[in-house]
């Protein structure tokens, strides 16, 4: 580890402690420019996006299965519609199952038929490592995010992981007590730095406060969006790398899907 | 399916936190626009009329709303409880429309098996093994030609299947048990030979297995063979066609066993209209259209599913198709595929009027729809000449940004009655191609014929937007809040507050007894608010002393529209510590006497700091084309701390104490991110970098030279 790598990590309270060489220019990002799929390894494959060659060297893969939906019964509890494709035949890259859900009040059944497909992926010999959950939490409420999964969890597997995709201002902006209580939870936290397809313009402002998580993380990217790394991830201890979530080329999305679809 | 968003880049910067969020704290949720006319798609910005910015999904049950083919239901109880969506002028997502929309089908999840293992819409013929046994179990039991012992080895074995469907590699033939030699106990094993072979793989053993079952004269089994053999030739089609990702290549289809499916399925249907697998045959038709690469024969069996809503028709309801038919024919078929059914071409025809005003080169994408493509389908609606009509007006207005061009397809009659979602459609179109020439009295006028006539959800409140939107643009703002003002959203009238207001409509506000306590008191927090950061100073003293009613319910947390914001704030003690400052009133005070001396203004910059005013959405205004956009009428710039510390930074007759403090605040305004974090014109590092030697060197005995180390 190099001066660089000091010269910005965050403190508890947001304050950046910062480089010993006074005045002098920050050190130069580790990687700046577009996101580029062939220089990652580690990708989200969504609904009608079609695979591409970066995928061939893929680490891990998160490949999404369904929605969670309200209402799905008189009770107003959601219901899972599937969308992922047919079960693959994957024998390298590690999967993370991931859902989308719309609402945290699930109907009995889904956990159910999350699980048979846990297991139908596996007998299909796929390394599947673990679930993913994509629900945006508000803030102000990952405290009951927290509870839902850790019930969740409990009813996974051992060897099952939870993953939960996170907004980027959980880490400046949340309650560090409930994001605490995810740490104890999840096994990781995927940080989404855009929104639809676009890098968020601000991301570099919510950057500095990545100090403050506590739960081993990801970057979430989008292909063909920004992304300047800050200085100090690198370095940062909870840092596991980045998740590159995978578009169409231009030329074949000619006719626009009703939206891009993103995690 | 497609779950989410192109965001306009406008949209997501957390530092423009746009009206809707005004008083929320920023997440990175979607933020609706406030306006009517959308070409944009987005999560949440959905409006109940047929637009290019709508959802197709939204769009296409609009239309089925028309044809009857679905129902408007009250919204469904949720927990958290969240505000009824037609009640208000704002956006909605697709996900609270449609569970507004009906009629859905009894119990959940609304499936056609009982199997626990499947989610709705999950592909694997897996699915019916559980439901598949049972009816096996129940039809053996009914045939007394079968010798009891027979019944329980064939009940055994059936029972004993536990196919996986997702294995590598397809199973052999079916090995019968041993024991069965009555004619018709036979014939079941043929059947069970048939159900094993076809979960396990092997389609062509099962083929001929199930051709033998469909044979017989048991009622039960030669109908459920004939429907098995159509899923064989199904099953086959696509064994091959889903590559290692589990995504389907088109070429890769067996496009003769499609055939098969296709012509097995309409024998089934052809001997058994009503029978007791109809409505799976019908679905699984659909299955053949899509693998076959057939989207005219798709769309036509759409058309023919949404008309046809019995069961004994269909086993999906019509949320679900809506779902469906978006997934795999709107949002697959090239522009210019020919859909045949109006409705189906309509919401593909909108789709493809979609482009980002802020991006040019989006709408001569070879995605949006020519005008003249658009005429050439005239032949198709010649059951819906309306319908067609309005897509003309439609892509004149948002493709071709020409209203007179729109306005000639849309009609001038006066509204007469009721309006349903096609004729709404056409009179807000009406309406925004008159706003559109600035014939602001003319689009007025419409407004308020169809505010009488309008449906109590959706289409009423929307009418207040309109409406609103129009006041504000014609300089009638003051008409919005008169008495007797048929514009009661409050979200509205809020945003018009908070935009557009000027300190006498919001002392007026204030003191008006008829309007609700949350308007009352929004409206004297943003006339304090704006007279302290627009230096309105003199009249704060009194604005301050103006009272709005009661309390504030202590907010619903899932509903940011209820967060208030906190006049607490221009209750500011002040600072006895650090750089110290008197209290907000006191300080306000010295500044009519001095606005521009550096003590008042580093005291106000304190209070901006500890105050969150850095970055509030009362210091911009509503983005031009939404609600609220129309020119302010509160006067004077906002504070900015960069630039107030830039002025006493630049004053050499400052007293040092004040330009230490100044460089000071002025360094930190980059911390921690590099990125300025106060208000005001971005300064280069270099800059910065001259701030931080100049406290270090000029001032260096400062406690603020002592206390910052860095730079950002």
């Amino acid at each position: 580890m190099g001066d660089c790598a000091q010269v910005l990590l965050v403190g508890p309270r947001g304050l950046a402690l910062l480089s010993f060489a006074l005045g002098l220019a920050l050190c130069p990002p580790a990687a700046a420019g577009t996101v580029r799929a062939q220089d990652y390894d580690a990708f989200w494959l969504w609904a009608g996006v079609r695979p591409q060659p970066a995928l061939s060297t893929a680490q891990t893969l998160y490949i999404l299965q369904g929605q969670v939906a309200a209402p799905g019964n008189a009770d107003g509890e959601g219901r899972l519609i599937a969308q992922g494709g047919a079960i693959p035949h994957l024998s390298r890259p590690r999967i993370w199952l991931d859902y989308r859900a719309h609402t945290l009040r699930w109907a009995p059944v889904v956990y159910g038929e999350i699980l048979a497909r846990l297991r139908r992926w596996r007998t299909a010999g796929n390394l599947v490592i673990g679930l993913q959950i994509d629900f945006d939490a508000h803030t102000r409420r990952l405290g009951e995010y927290a509870q839902f999964l850790a019930d969740l969890r409990a009813r996974l597997p051992a060897d099952c992981r939870l993953s939960i995709t996170g907004l980027l201002d959980w880490s400046s902006q949340g309650d560090s007590v409930a994001l605490d209580a995810l740490g104890g939870v999840v096994d990781e936290v995927v940080l989404q730095t855009y929104q639809g397809r676009h890098t968020i313009p601000s991301y570099q402002a919510y950057m500095a406060s990545l100090g403050r998580m506590t739960i081993p993380f990801r970057i979430g990217l989008a292909e063909g969006g920004d992304w300047t790394a800050p200085p100090g991830l690198a370095a940062n201890p909870w840092f596991r790398g980045y998740v590159v979530f995978l578009s169409n080329p231009k030329a074949e999305s000619a006719i626009p899907p009703t939206g891009a679809p993103a995690p | 399916m497609i779950l989410r968003i192109l965001v306009p880049l406008a949209l997501l910067s957390a530092f423009s936190l746009q009206v809707g969020e005004a008083w929320a704290s920023g997440d990175f949720t979607c933020t609706p626009a406030w306006k009517l006319d959308k070409t944009v798609y987005s999560d949440c910005d959905n409006v109940p009329f047929l637009s290019p910015g709508n959802d197709s999904r939204v769009n296409l049950t609009l239309l089925l709303l028309d044809a009857g083919q679905a129902q408007l239901g009250p919204p469904p109880t949720t927990d958290p409880p969240t505000p009824p969506i037609d009640a208000s002028a704002e956006s909605f997502s697709l996900e609270a429309f449609s569970a507004l929309i009906g009629p859905k089908q009894p119990g959940a999840p609304a499936d056609a098996d009982s199997s626990p293992d499947y989610a709705s819409g999950e592909g694997s013929r897996c699915r019916s093994n559980a439901d598949g046994s049972a009816a096996f179990t129940a039809a053996l039991g009914q045939s007394a030609a079968v010798p009891d012992a027979e019944r329980a080895i064939l009940n055994a074995a059936r029972t004993a299947l536990a196919p996986g469907c997702d294995a590598p590699t397809a199973s052999g033939a079916y090995v019968q048990p041993p024991g069965v030699r009555s004619p018709l106990g036979r014939q079941f094993a043929s059947y069970l030979a048939g159900t094993a072979e076809f979960y396990g793989g092997d389609f062509d053993d099962a083929r001929k297995d199930f051709a033998a079952a469909a044979a017989s004269k048991q009622p039960w089994l030669r109908e459920t063979a004939a429907y098995m053999l159509g899923r064989v030739a199904l099953n086959q089609a696509q064994a091959g066609a889903f590559d290692e990702y589990g995504v389907l290549s088109a070429d890769k289809v067996d496009k003769a066993a499609v055939n098969e499916a296709d012509a097995a399925f309409q024998a089934y249907l052809g001997a058994y209209p009503a029978g007791q697998y109809a409505a799976s045959a019908h679905g699984l038709l659909r299955r053949v259209a899509w693998l076959g690469g057939e989207p005219q024969k798709l769309a036509a069996a759409y058309a023919w599913s949404f008309a046809h809503a019995g069961p004994t028709d269909r086993n999906v309801d019509v949320g679900d198709l809506v779902l469906e038919v978006d997934d795999k024919l709107l949002t697959q078929t090239p522009l210019g595929t020919d859909l045949s059914d109006p409705v189906l071409i309509a919401t593909r025809d909108l789709m493809a009027m979609r482009h980002d005003p802020a991006d040019p080169k989006t709408l001569s994408s070879v995605s949006v729809i020519k005008f003249e493509d658009l005429q050439a389908q005239r032949p198709a609606f010649a059951s819906r000449p309306d319908l067609f009509e309005y897509l003309l007006a439609a892509h004149r207005f948002y493709v071709g940004a020409d209203p007179v061009g729109a306005l000639a397809h849309l009609g001038a009659a006066p509204p007469a009655g009721p309006m349903n979602d096609l004729a709404f459609s056409q009179l807000m179109l009406r309406g925004l191609a008159l706003e559109a020439q600035k014939n602001f009295a003319g689009a007025r006028l419409l407004w308020q014929q169809m505010i009488p006539l309008a449906r109590p959800a959706f289409q009423r409140p929307l009418l207040d937007l309109a409406l609103a939107m129009n006041q504000e643009r014609d300089g009638r703002l003051a008409q919005v809040f008169a008495d007797g003002s048929t514009v009661r959203d409050p979200q509205v009238r809020e945003i018009l507050l908070r935009n557009d207001a000027g300190p006498a409509l919001l002392a007026q506000q204030v003191r008006a007894v008829t309007a609700p306590g949350r308007e009352r008191r929004v409206a004297r927090y943003v006339l304090l608010y704006k007279d302290i950061s627009r230096g309105r100073y003199a009249a704060f003293a009194s604005d301050a002393a103006l009272v709005a009613p009661g309390a504030p319910l202590p907010p619903n947390e899932n509903d940011p529209q209820s967060a208030e914001p906190d006049p607490a704030m221009f209750n500011w003690a002040g600072h006895t510590q650090g750089y110290v400052c008197e209290d907000l009133h006191k300080l306000v005070k010295a500044l009519v006497a001095a606005p521009r001396s550096s003590h008042n203004l580093l005291c106000l910059g304190e209070f901006a700091r500890s105050q969150g005013m850095d970055a509030n959405a009362l210091n911009a205004s509503a983005r031009a084309d939404e609600l609220g956009g129309a020119p302010t009428q509160f006067t004077g710039q906002p504070f900015a701390r960069l630039d107030a510390y830039k002025l006493i930074i630049a004053d050499p007759k400052a007293p040092a104490a004040d330009r230490a403090y100044a460089l000071f605040r002025a360094i930190y305004c980059y911390a921690p991110s590099g990125n300025n974090e106060c208000d005001g014109k971005d300064a280069p590092k270099s800059e910065r970098a001259r701030w931080f030697h100049t406290l270090k060197g000029d001032y260096a005995g400062s406690e603020w030279a002592t206390a910052l180390k860095y730079y950002w």
